[in-house]
């Protein structure tokens, strides 16, 4: 076995039981790792019918096979389980340090079932795992944990840990990596956490062998590390961060503002952008391990209200969901509520997105003070929102409780016609890249695997500009508004978004990589003999693998579409009038992948990727 | 004719303007005000962003104006455009 470890931890926490599986090569080659490999392992190990927090459904945390090469971008981690937010696939990626560490002590993925009678942590080591009690844990923030465990353990161990909002179900409960590195989206913390598992410490030093280790060796070094080194894109992050160019894209009428109402902020502050960051609060870089893109930012806020001890500064998302959209231009209260959520274990794009839908609800009369502990929720108001954060995750007060609920279910319960101020895609709040934009967009986030979702896929990095798939059809340029070529663009590129995600691979010094250099990344390390139709293939296997378990769950072809807010054009600025042609994009998107029109692959499709099994529990 | 370039967020920074203003031929393309804005600004950019040999910059980087977010290179532009320099880059 070259490149993963072929050996699987599944952990019985009612039981306590500690077993390992050995994997067939095969099912790496089949389904890649970190998100492919969860949801494969998902279906063959798990009760289907199980509610996202019954102690039957899984928790599978999963790395890739280049983790632990040096690569940059290769250290990250995925998690999946049936989202407690959208009730269906439900899986997260988080940067960091996990992936490798949990390769080193010999393990490509570990299961989690069942529920702990109480709090625990997980300790790895060397092909060793152990349950030690958390009952002095449980309660504590995420940063808490993390010190806790380094200085219980070491400071070399590397922690994952839920923090008090998925201790107390809120449905968008995130998992920390070391603090700053975050599995954000779809509630996977509160899966952890309705298993009292507190959180994960481990620290190994065996190896893994290449399929060809002299050929990676000069592959990386020699074409490799160069070209992600001169990629003008990953430089532009190292920079400024992720939010580089907030002001352009403000301005663009990509980043989505004032719950969507905005068409462009032409004249908006320029205040929250990455380069006003590096003049103001950024303290140094911070990177993913072995990546020289250091895209992180650490920040300190010193003084004023917003104080924030040096450590984990916010992405382009999070001052998108608490800048823009809630029409607050402070860097620094943006700060504040990152940090607060990073601590408490919140979904920062969830949090603020919900924020915004009930700013909207309550100018429009639907959501009433009276109604809810006497709050007014206006506009700009960042010092109400920063308040409610901790009372969220502990669901204390009537108002928080609703906003505890996601945007989706909490519009469910004040009806009054607030679902027309909704941004969710199958229950996930829409990402910070607008559709009226860019409409590529809309028909990646309405077919994502896990809601609306920029990073199953890279139709945005597409759409952009930033690369092009020459051996995949794809080297034209692409219109913004336009329906032209985008359901092949989405096609391709949510094939290559499971291929990254299933193998941990960052977007960003993947872009820099031609895509017969990733078959050779992944021949040169794991071995797996592909080609390009063959690594492609895997990737659309893994996305049909994980739409079916949409399905199955409850989804349907209706299901396929944007929020209603995000369908609404703006009458302002470089996007005024504009909507995506969903019709259009969504027909010429069935008719590619071989969807029928309930959504459902056909099951030739599915059995033409290796999926007759999913074809038959789909009843096809 | 004259048209404006609005320079934000990265290109801001690299070039030091928010905007500018570029007296140009009657008749001109939007390839042609990339060139110009290359030759002025070159030295200024990252390497690999703009190819002083070639005339051209990255694929990534476009023109816009309200109603054409991709201003197609071989537009010819108008007296008074209002011209947005796009450098489409930004996190996930």
């Amino acid at each position: 076995m070259y490149g993963n470890t072929g050996k699987v931890l599944e952990v019985d926490l009612a039981s306590g039981q500690v077993e390992e599986l050995e994997l067939d090569e095969d099912v790496y080659r089949q389904y890649v790792g970190g998100s492919g490999l969860a949801a494969k392992l998902l279906v063959d190990r798990s009760n289907l019918d199980a509610e996202p927090l019954d102690p039957d459904a899984l928790l599978i945390f999963a790395t890739g096979p280049l983790a632990g090469t040096g690569m940059y971008g290769t250290s990250r981690l995925s998690v999946g389980a049936r989202s407690p937010l959208t009730r269906i696939w439900g899986q997260a990626s988080c940067g960091g340090n996990f992936g490798p560490e949990l390769k080193r002590c010999g393990y490509d993925a570990i299961i989690f079932k069942g529920k702990a009678a109480e709090p625990v942590y997980l300790l790895l080591g060397n092909e060793s795992a152990e349950l030690v009690s958390a009952s002095d844990l449980w309660g504590k923030d995420t940063y808490e944990v993390t010190d806790i465990l380094k200085e219980k353990c070491s400071k070399q161990h590397k922690v994952v840990a839920v923090g008090p909002a998925s201790e107390n179900g809120v449905p968008f409960g995130s998992i920390a990596n070391d603090y700053g590195h975050h599995f954000g989206r779809a509630g996977m913390g509160t899966v952890m956490a309705s298993k009292n598992l507190k959180a994960i410490a481990a620290r190994g030093d065996k190896k893994t062998e290449y399929a060809d280790p002299e050929g990676f060796k000069d592959f990386w070094q020699n074409t490799i590390r160069p070209q992600m080194d001169e990629n003008i894109l990953c430089n532009a992050i190292k920079a400024f961060g992720t939010a580089a160019n907030m002001e352009l894209k403000m301005i663009e009428g990509d980043v989505p503002t004032r719950n969507w109402s905005v068409g462009s902020w032409m004249e908006g502050p320029d205040t929250l952008s990455g380069i006003a960051m590096s003049d103001t609060i950024l303290v140094r870089n911070d990177t993913c391990r072995g990546c020289a893109v250091r895209c992180k930012r650490i920040i300190k806020i010193e003084e004023g209200p917003y104080q924030v001890p040096e450590g984990p500064g916010p992405e382009y998302e999070t001052i998108g969901c608490f800048g823009t959209m809630l029409m607050n231009p402070s860097l620094e209260a943006v700060a504040k509520a990152n940090e607060i959520c990073n601590r408490l274990g919140m979904d920062t794009m969830t949090c603020g997105s919900t924020f915004a839908w009930a700013m909207d609800c309550y100018e429009a009369g639907i959501l009433k003070p009276e109604d809810y502990d006497g709050v007014k929720l206006e506009w700009g108001d960042i010092d109400t929102v920063l308040d409610l954060l901790p009372k969220i995750a502990a669901k204390e007060g009537k108002l928080a409780q609703l906003l505890a609920k996601g945007s989706r279910a909490a519009s469910e319960e004040i009806g009054g016609g607030s679902d027309k101020f909704l941004t969710t895609t199958k229950g996930l709040e829409a990402p910070m890249h607008d559709p009226r934009c860019n409409w590529g967009d809309g028909l990646a986030y309405a077919v994502s695997v896990r809601g609306a979702c920029h990073v199953s896929n890279t139709m945005f990095l597409l759409e952009w500009g930033a690369i092009e798939y020459p051996e995949l059809g794809l080297d034209m340029i692409l219109q913004p508004q336009s329906s032209e070529h985008k359901a092949l663009g989405v096609a391709v590129t949510a094939d290559l978004g499971c291929i990254c995600n299933s193998a941990c691979w960052c977007e960003f010094p993947a872009l820099a990589l031609t895509i017969p250099q990733w078959v050779d990344a992944f021949n040169k390390v794991a071995g797996y003999g592909y080609d390009i139709d063959s690594m492609v293939q895997a990737g659309a296997r893994i996305w049909y693998l994980q739409r079916c378990l949409g399905h199955i769950w409850g989804a349907t072809g209706a299901d396929d579409r944007l929020g209603q807010k995000v369908m609404i054009p703006t009458e302002d600025g470089m996007i005024a009038g504009s909507v995506p042609d969903m019709e259009t994009m969504l027909k010429e998107f069935y008719g590619l992948r071989g969807l029928q029109d309930d959504g459902r692959p056909t099951r030739e499709t599915l059995e033409k990727h290796d999926l007759g099994y999913m074809a038959d529990r789909l009843g096809l | 004719m004259q048209v404006e370039v609005r320079f934000a967020g990265l290109f801001r920074r690299y070039t030091g303007e928010r905007e500018r203003v570029f007296d140009i031929p009657d008749g001109s393309t939007g390839e042609d005000l990339l060139l110009l804005i290359g030759r002025e600004y070159g030295s200024r950019l990252p390497k690999n962003l703009w190819d002083d040999e070639s005339g051209r910059f990255h694929r990534s980087i476009r023109l816009a104006r309200s109603g054409s977010p991709r201003l197609d290179e071989t537009e010819v532009l108008r007296d008074g455009d209002k011209i947005l320099l796009i450098f489409a880059m930004a996190g996930g």
